[in-house]
């Protein structure tokens, strides 16, 4: 794997952060397959986002929209990403495979996809310039990606992130069946972002292409010790080191809940946090600051200091 | 890794049962550096327990000992001196990290002792169930770093009860750098196998041979997803079921820390175990598991755990 990363922004509005995202995806193999501005420019093949203000070309107009390719190319993993009606408020589908092909696409209409799975319909981003952005994407296959923002002056250890926390989790190899063709986890939020009691906006397909698939909440997985949690935020530092320590997470769906449920996979990205830390907090695990906390998480970071 | 096992024998005794997981930790590069028969066998160098039975160089008399070190592991020759009570349900285990059980008087009945000795089994209840009511199985790793587990459960079938007495590794990579004895060891003489046990009766060095080390119990995190526990699957939770995809049992790695149980400073993370492993769906004990490969069988399940097994059919 090979991170690209973008960080270290000034504040942003929800549309440039979300220009910012797609720049990044297309750097890191992602192509824009339509778009449209939300106002009169329109491409059934190419991208005519050029900005995240308003205005010509801007995604800061309602309805704007993008259709988004995997670096896997035709058949592959698609987001159609769509500002609603505010900087704040996004729209973003997923098709598994089909494509954002369908409807009647046009500056203010987005495509669909007869195999969309809806990600976030609702708040995405906070108030405009009150959080730091900054985001990653693997230019490796399965091309996962994450986008985290937090107060500027950073966010207390006691309390969740603001704003907007996107992801496509891979799950690491070995770690699901080989008859899961969608190994991923989306993870798409505001509020309580990137924190262990958020359980309700993992989703993931299970049983993707067998009878009975389903695309479903697949809730990250906690570790207790009698009723105590452990990871995330239960530990605390190393004993021998004092540096905080890492977890794995798991992803599955418990089989109390309604069918495909089971096990996912463990995730390739993010990984739970031994103590309490403000967000952001860099870390160094195997290289110089190559984590950054947010919430009850550590994600990929690359080595540089972080403007909070 | 490779393991030796010991495995689908006939009902034993207790006495039989120490006999045979010595016997098998030999096979797999231990040595018994010094033993007594309870009665006036004594070696100070070697192993004079000859059998499980009674009389004259046997472990079925009150008092016979063994004193048992590992190969070469992290620059230390680990070791455990095992004693039979006064009975062969009763035993005393004691653990040595370094410093070996060279010490005190041994002799034909009395154990030697070590100046870093932990006790795990003080023989003062009953460690084993009642002679011939139960089956015994083992495996013992023959490779650094060498660890061994040892379970029991009812014949004809049931929960395991007592007997239990595991060397967990922590898996490379997984336990702090500093941590010179990345071990969890397991002793249960009662339900064994099962969640709560496994918090309580595992025991490891937290912070060995730096200040403030101590021998506290490492407890076995479960997980859990949307507040429900998805593993280990147990009598009380259907876990995290088959998989979805292809039907096959999930099975994880077991994380150990010290959390809740000891205090004050220091808890912390133990690591995560190399090959015992929580059921991700409730499993009678003895069923096997094909991890591996399918059919392989290479996993029998004891109560909430599963642990390396050797593809044969168990004998319930």
């Amino acid at each position: 794997m090979t991170f690209l990363f973008d960080v270290n922004n000034p504040t942003l509005t929800g549309p440039q952060a979300m220009y910012k995202m797609k720049q990044l995806l297309v750097s890191a193999g992602w192509v824009v397959k339509s778009s449209g501005d939300g106002l009169s420019a329109f491409s059934s093949s190419t991208d005519i986002i050029t900005s995240g203000s308003s205005g010509a070309n801007g995604w800061a107009n309602t309805t704007a929209w993008v259709r988004i390719q995997s670096p896997a190319g035709a058949a592959s993993r698609e987001f159609m990403i769509q500002r609603s009606n505010s900087n704040t408020a996004w729209l973003i589908n997923y098709s598994y495979s089909a494509g954002f092909s369908g409807g009647s696409p046009s500056a203010t209409a987005a495509p669909t996809a007869t195999d969309s799975q809806t990600i976030i319909n609702t708040t995405l981003f906070n108030t405009d310039n009150n959080y730091r952005w900054n985001a990653m994407a693997d230019t490796v296959s399965p091309y996962g990606f994450y986008m985290m923002t937090f107060d500027p002056g950073g966010t207390a250890p006691s309390s969740n992130p603001p704003g907007a926390a996107w992801m496509m989790e891979p799950m690491v190899a070995g770690s699901f069946s080989t008859l899961d063709v969608d190994p991923v986890v989306h993870y798409a939020t505001n509020g309580q972002n990137w924190t262990n009691t958020d359980t309700t906006h993992q989703f993931a397909y299970l049983k993707k292409g067998l009878a009975g698939e389903g695309f479903v909440n697949v809730s990250w997985g906690h570790y207790t010790i009698p009723n105590n949690t452990i990871f995330p935020r239960g530990l605390g530092t190393d004993v021998y080191t004092g540096k905080f320590m890492l977890m794995p997470i798991i992803y599955a769906r418990p089989t109390s809940l309604t069918a495909p449920v089971g096990w996912k996979g463990i995730g390739k990205m993010a990984r739970w946090i031994s103590m309490f830390a403000t967000s952001p907090t860099l870390i160094s695990v195997s290289t110089s600051k190559d984590f950054v906390c947010v919430g009850d998480v550590a994600l990929p970071w690359n080595g540089s200091d972080i403007l909070v | 890794m490779s393991f030796v096992f010991d495995v689908n024998n006939s009902t034993i005794t207790g006495a039989q049962a120490m006999f045979k997981l010595k016997t098998l930790l030999v096979s797999a590069g231990w040595v018994v550096k010094s033993s007594g028969d309870g009665l006036s066998a004594f070696s100070s160098s070697s192993d004079i327990i000859s059998s499980g039975s009674g009389g004259a160089n046997g472990l079925a008399n009150t008092t016979a000992w063994f004193r048992i070190q590992m190969p070469l592991a992290n620059s230390v020759r680990r070791e455990f001196m095992i004693q039979r009570n006064n009975a062969n349900t009763n035993w005393i285990i004691k653990y040595s990290y370094s410093a070996n059980f060279t010490g005190g008087s041994p002799s034909a009945t009395a154990s030697p002792t070590a100046t870093d000795s932990q006790t795990l089994q003080n023989g003062g209840g009953a460690f084993f169930s009642t002679d011939s009511t139960y089956r015994w199985n083992a495996a013992a790793d023959n490779a650094a770093p060498y660890g061994f587990w040892m379970g029991c459960f009812p014949t004809g079938g049931g929960s395991p009860s007592g007997g239990a007495f595991c060397l967990f590794p922590m898996d490379s990579g997984t336990f702090p750098v500093a941590d010179i004895d990345p071990y969890a060891i397991y002793s249960s003489n009662t339900s064994s196998f099962i969640v709560s046990d496994f918090q309580s009766n595992t025991k490891a060095w937290i912070r060995k041979g730096l200040s403030n080390e101590t021998f506290v119990s490492v407890g076995a995190c479960e997980v859990l997803s949307s507040n429900v526990v998805i593993f280990p699957g147990t009598s009380g939770s259907t876990g995290v079921g088959p998989n979805p995809h292809d039907g096959y049992d999930n099975v994880i790695a077991i994380p150990f820390g010290a959390y809740g149980l000891t205090t004050p400073w220091p808890l912390g993370l133990k690591g995560i175990s190399s090959f015992v492993k929580w059921n991700g769906s409730n499993r009678t004990t003895g069923d096997t598991l094909s991890i591996a490969s399918s059919g392989a069988k290479d996993r029998i399940t004891y109560k909430d755990v599963n642990l390396p097994w050797n593809g044969s059919t168990p004998t319930i």
